[in-house]
């Protein structure tokens, strides 16, 4: 189910890239704050030590195989990348940069994912240097001393192993979340020491901690953290989230419901003082404001109803209750705070394409 | 202890707790086993380096686990003792047979057991060493094979590079993209592919049909770009260019090189005899410039040219399946029409790629992408 949710994530981004994609939010559009995938994944990543490496693989296998179906929809000849090891130097940079360049940095510039940009190739010991400028992961976000884009990461490397056929592995040397100009990224074979050595450092962070408060501020205030704007395409948001459940989904939906619940109960007072009054209006702004729904309450808080549309994590996306196991928590958090009682979820469904959510008190 | 010799014991219960106790004494390391079953699932494990069998011992039978050890590379080099009884002529000529390099007379006396275990253990010793530089020798060899391979490769492919490089040249004179020969030699090989040709051959067609418009650069620029219709004249000149591309890539002694000359000098040749230079007929065209002949008109069709937009995918095939037994060889036809689905999509493959990022061309069919 997750990887049908991905796939089809992919295939919209190509669509959009070949103007061949609908709209799937006719009111709000197909846009959401960079915000949104930014704390969902730093949260996760801060209450789970092990899930940089999760991340990782999941983004990687699922590139990987997106990447492929990718150049194959396309008609890229099969033996296009033939004995590409045995390539001289030039012509394997300006092969391999056409293709990047053409497909995979266009689908990311069309959803305002990042500039992807190959810098540098060598072919023995493979090592392909990407540039990754304007990243959506970690735009904004300044309160690191290494990399973070553990999900680009992966994909980066996934769509590299795809196209030349070979087992490959990246770790960030620059980020922006620690003070770069852009997210770079080493990739090279997966078995090399060099390689190896990279990988596991930087999958294995000391302390993952982020301000998102500070980050929420940008973002509601408008502030730009980044030339590309502060928006990325609802197919991103979906990829990110759907790549934190691949692996034991069950258990990591539960998890995820968690981390949502207490970001939830964290963000509430940001959202009072920003608003400047109190009360459920502010959820119905704020994730009006960063472009996740729109929602119709029915009902108080003895029983709270919600009606939510357009809701960026399902949108034109194959209908998995998982996939909305963030926000369910993330709502069940501010819901509590906002109506000064614990809440808990009583009930969620989709029907038709809006889901229905409803919060109880918890006693 | 690890510095001990190691001994696998496998003996009958009455043989068993004297033959251990003899062997701690000695300060080996006893690794015992209950039955010829467990000898032969611990001996991989533990190493040993002797192992010693009573032809009393429980389980199994014991020529059929000496037999076992010997099928097993490591186990085979491991020297096996036997505890037999004194005149069981029959059954140590069967052992020896078998592979057993040693024997004790049962009751078993400590020292003869010490020196002939000794002796062994520096067989045992010697074995594993021949052992392991056999492995590394092998290793050694696997690897510069590898190397070598790997360098035979980097050659062909960087010759290969340069020769490409100077195709591209050659179309650039003609046209304002060298992307034609990259697409007409991934036409050529799929046509290749799907006559069932071998990879080797696929291989060198892929690399070899680059060149086959290269002796364009010895065709002069008044002629090669000459806007509007050529006069019978200038119409020599131009056929002259797969005659200088042969001359060019002539006596060469690479397979790929070969294939490139036979292209070139064929690929406007006609199945019925109609084309150009030698007006060679059928089968007396070489295969490779039978295909290539195809990939080139096909990719000229479905190309936009100064004087023509290009030809829609029906009409280029309409065309090919026309020509086929007149122009083209019709096995090859045949060939091509059978992977008509896979030439389509490299078809908008390279239109995808010909366009600018931001384009939203409507003349380019890209709604077959999402077929499947």
């Amino acid at each position: 189910m997750i990887n049908s949710v991905i796939d089809q994530a992919w295939a919209s981004m190509l669509a959009s890239v070949l103007k061949k994609r609908d709209i799937s939010r006719v009111e709000i559009g197909d846009e959401v704050d960079l915000y949104i995938p930014q704390s969902r994944l730093l949260s996760l990543v801060e209450s789970n030590p092990d899930i940089p490496r999760l991340l990782y693989s999941s983004a990687q296998e699922s590139a990987r195989r997106n990447a492929g179906t990718i150049v194959n929809k396309l008609g890229m000849p099969s033996d296009y990348f033939w004995k590409f090891e045995y390539w001289p130097k030039a012509r394997a940079f300006s092969t391999l940069e056409k293709i990047v360049t053409r497909i995979f940095a266009s689908i990311m510039s069309q959803a305002k994912e990042g500039s992807l940009k190959i810098t540098e190739l060598d072919v023995e010991p493979l090592r392909i240097n990407i540039s990754f400028g304007e990243c959506a992961e970690c735009a904004g976000i300044t309160d690191f001393e290494y990399g973070i884009c553990y999900y680009h990461a992966g994909t980066l490397s996934g769509i590299l192993s795809s196209l030349i056929n070979r087992d490959l592995d990246s770790f960030e040397t620059n980020c922006h979340a620690s003070g770069g100009d852009s997210c770079d990224f080493t990739i090279g074979d997966k078995t090399e020491e060099f390689m190896r050595t990279g990988y596991e450092t930087y999958i294995s962070p000391p302390v993952i901690s982020a301000d998102l408060a500070v980050r929420l501020e940008k973002s509601l205030n408008n502030i730009p953290v980044r030339a590309l704007g502060n928006m990325v395409d609802v197919s991103y948001l979906q990829l990110a989230m759907a790549n934190t459940l691949l692996s034991d989904t069950e258990n990591a939906a539960l998890s995820s419901y968690e981390v949502g619940s207490q970001l939830g109960h964290r963000l509430a007072p940001v959202l009072a003082a920003f608003y400047g009054h109190e009360g459920l209006q502010n959820m119905g702004d704020y994730y009006f404001q960063l472009g996740v729904f729109t929602v119709e309450m029915k009902g108080d808080k003895s029983r709270l109803e919600l009606n939510i549309k357009e809701c960026a994590v399902s949108a034109g996306a194959v209908k998995a209750m998982e996939m909305t196991s963030f926000l369910t928590g993330e709502l069940q958090g501010l819901t509590s705070e906002l109506t000064g009682m614990e809440m808990k979820l009583e009930e969620s469904r989709f029907e038709d394409d809006n889901l229905l959510l409803t919060f109880v008190p918890a006693g | 202890m690890e510095d001990k010799a190691k001994i696998l014991v496998v003996c009958g219960a009455s043989n068993k707790s004297l033959i251990e106790t003899m062997l701690h004494s000695m300060e080996y390391q006893v690794i015992p086993a209950e039955s010829g079953d467990e000898a032969l699932q611990r001996v991989e494990d533990a190493q040993p380096n002797v192992v010693l069998l009573d032809i009393m011992m429980p389980g199994l039978d014991v020529f059929e686990v000496i037999g076992r050890l010997k099928e097993d590379t490591v186990a085979a080099t491991t020297p096996i003792v036997m505890i037999t009884s004194a005149g069981d002529v029959e059954n140590r000529l069967k052992a020896l047979e078998a592979g057993v390099d040693e024997f004790l007379t049962s009751p078993v006396d400590q020292v003869e057991m010490q020196v002939r275990l000794n002796s062994l253990l520096k067989v045992n010793a010697y074995n594993r060493q021949l052992l392991v530089y056999q492995n590394d020798i092998e290793a050694e060899v696997a690897r510069r094979t590898q190397e070598l391979t790997r360098a035979f490769e980097k050659i062909k492919i960087a010759s290969l590079d340069t020769v490409y490089r100077l195709s591209r040249a050659a179309e650039y004179k003609d046209e304002d993209t060298g992307a034609h020969v990259e697409r007409m030699s991934h036409y050529s090989s799929a046509i290749a592919r799907a006559m069932g040709l071998d990879d080797e051959f696929v291989e060198n067609i892929l690399w070899a049909a680059p060149m086959h418009d290269i002796g364009k650069i010895g065709i002069p620029d008044n002629v090669l770009q000459k806007p509007g219709k050529l006069t019978d004249k200038e119409w020599e000149i131009m056929r002259q260019h797969t005659t200088i591309g042969s001359e060019i890539l002539k006596d060469a002694d690479t397979d790929f090189i070969i294939l490139a000359q036979d292209i070139a000098l064929s690929h406007h040749e006609k199945w019925n005899g109609s084309g150009y230079p030698q007006g060679l007929k059928g089968t007396d065209i070489p295969l490779a410039g039978r295909i290539v002949s195809l990939a080139d008109v096909f990719d000229a069709l479905t190309s936009e040219r100064p004087y023509k937009k290009p030809f829609p995918l029906e009409k280029a095939l309409d065309i090919i399946k026309e020509d086929s037994g007149s122009h083209f060889d019709p096995d090859v036809a045949e060939a091509f029409l059978s992977v008509e689905d896979e030439i389509a999509k490299e078809l908008n493959f390279w239109k995808f790629m010909s366009l600018e990022p931001d384009s939203s061309d409507s003349d380019t069919d890209l709604s077959n992408l999402f077929g499947d």
